[in-house]
């Protein structure tokens, strides 16, 4: 899967579009205009942008998503550990023990995953 | 074409004047390299005026030769229509060598329309280099602008953006204070605090200034130089101000933040004043050695500031010739020590020349007059500065 890169500025947008889709690009418009200062064009601009990265899809005017927050994150959680553990998760987690330990509560949870992944 | 030819030449005067200023901040520059770095900026700032401001008080501590090295009234009060009319052309740098290298090269341009076509020439180059110049920076901006309108307001006039990849300033009027949107929160307070210096000193008022004097005079070599060494002088200034009461530890973190943001710098000349963008190298050498000039050392760069401004923002004393009119029409006077032109019923005339060998000037010249015939001499005894006037 291709990776998608995203400004802090553009994710802090598409968070909005998540907030409050399905949405009309006029609403998201308003929306914008209020919390960025944008003007409709840049609102615009931005959205097709992220459309074409394939998050959002606008059918005539109802901005509705493609993939769930949670979906593009893991995505993103996965093309970081392939860019920089070589897709090694083990690797990844040794890397954040190393600074700071687990609580009890952290290593429950993640036994229980662990558990569930292996059943699949 | 004629009184853009004369603003010109106005102008250029101007340049060469400013010329010796430049070379001498500069030479202080090296000098001065402890003092405080907003000094040497006022520095410029007489360079400024010395460009900008076309007549100039006039005194004896002057140290600029010349302050009309192009005479511009020989080309211009010329013109009776007679186009064999030939006229000897003076140039006055203030520095007898130059002029000795200098005037046989344009007496060589005998016919006045080989000048006048030179100066009409001269004319277009310059304004198309202006407009290139001034049309660059809008364009620039205007890029800059489009990258701008996806920018979402921090706090105050400071803006975050996806697209900046080095923090700058932008606006002059309303400056804002635009950072990259994926800053580090403890390089951000540096930064800001090297940008808010900018804005107290007022360089995003000084930077366009300077650079319009650069799209004015930009056929002067020197005012590049000058336009350069302003930009890092600019930068230096606000290092200054933000590290000068911080401790090692301080200074650290700042050069750390300017490393930062310089390895992902573009190189802008014109409007944003950039953080990471100018000699990133040599400030954070400058920011890592500093300390505070001492009382005195401050006290003698002022001095030499003032000194300074006495010396080239004046204008040398102008000569006067006195050519005892000999009863022969219109002797005119142009102001430069050494030769008198003659004017004969308002034509500029010229003949036979023999040169003097104690001073290199000319010694006899006789002159006939193309209108009435009549065979006129000027008469100069070596050493002297008058001249007579008397018919053959």
């Amino acid at each position: 899967m291709a990776e998608i890169q995203l400004g802090v500025i553009e994710a802090r947008f598409a968070e909005m579009i998540w907030e409050h889709e399905p949405v009309t690009s006029s609403e998201l418009v308003k929306l914008a205009a209020e919390a960025f200062t944008w003007k409709r064009t840049t609102t615009h601009t931005v959205l097709k942008r992220l459309c074409e990265k394939g998050l959002f899809q606008n059918n005539k005017g109802t901005v509705t998503c493609l993939m769930t927050r949670q979906q593009f994150y893991s995505l993103q959680s996965r093309q970081f550990v392939e860019n920089t553990f070589d897709g090694s998760l083990p690797a990844f987690i040794a890397a954040f023990t190393k600074s700071s330990t687990l609580t009890p509560q952290e290593a429950e949870e993640i036994r229980k995953m662990i558990d569930k992944a292996e059943e699949r | 074409m004629d009184g853009l030819g004369a603003i010109l030449l106005k102008l250029l005067n101007m340049s060469i004047a400013a010329g010796w200023l430049i070379i001498a901040v500069f030479l202080l520059r090296l000098i001065l390299k402890k003092a405080p770095r907003w000094l040497i900026c006022a520095f410029w700032a007489i360079v400024a005026v010395r460009l900008i401001c076309p007549v100039m008080q006039e005194s004896t501590f002057s140290l600029i030769p010349s302050a009309e090295t192009i005479p511009v009234r020989n080309i211009y009060s010329f013109g009776m229509g007679d186009a064999d009319n030939s006229y000897y052309h003076q140039i006055e740098s203030g520095i007898p060598q130059l002029n000795r290298v200098l005037r046989p090269m344009i007496t060589k341009m005998e016919n006045s329309n080989v000048l006048q076509a030179y100066i009409f020439l001269f004319t277009k180059v310059w304004i198309a280099g202006t407009f290139f110049l001034l049309l660059y920076a809008l364009a620039k901006l205007g890029l800059i602008k489009r990258k701008l309108r996806e920018a979402v307001p921090l706090c105050g006039n400071i803006w975050l953006c996806d697209a900046v990849s080095s923090p700058f300033i932008l606006g002059t009027v309303r400056p804002r204070i635009y950072l990259p949107s994926g800053m580090d929160t403890v390089q951000m307070d540096y930064v800001l605090a090297h940008e808010r210096a900018h804005l107290r000193r007022g360089d995003h008022w000084w930077k366009p200034l300077g650079y319009l004097l650069l799209a004015i005079y930009w056929f002067h070599p020197l005012i590049w130089m000058a336009y350069i060494l302003l930009c890092r002088d600019i930068e230096l200034a606000c290092d200054e101000k933000v590290i000068k009461d911080m401790d090692l530890k301080g200074k650290k973190a700042y050069s750390e933040a300017l490393t930062a943001c310089s390895l992902q710098r573009q190189m802008v000349l014109v409007f944003p004043l950039a953080f990471g963008e100018v000699g990133v190298k040599q400030r954070i050498k400058t920011v890592l050695k500093y300390k505070k000039p001492a009382f005195w050392l401050t006290l003698a760069a002022m001095t030499v500031f003032v000194t300074v401004t006495a010396c080239f923002l004046t204008d040398p004393k102008a000569v006067s010739e006195d050519d005892g009119n000999g009863g022969m029409g219109n002797p005119y006077d142009t102001e430069m020590v050494g030769i008198t032109v003659l004017w004969h019923h308002n034509v500029l005339i010229h003949g036979e020349q023999m040169t003097c060998d104690v001073c290199d000037d000319v010694v006899r010249d006789r002159y006939i007059c193309p209108k009435c015939g009549d065979l006129i001499v000027v008469e100069h005894k070596a050493g002297e500065k008058n001249h007579s006037v008397c018919p053959w």
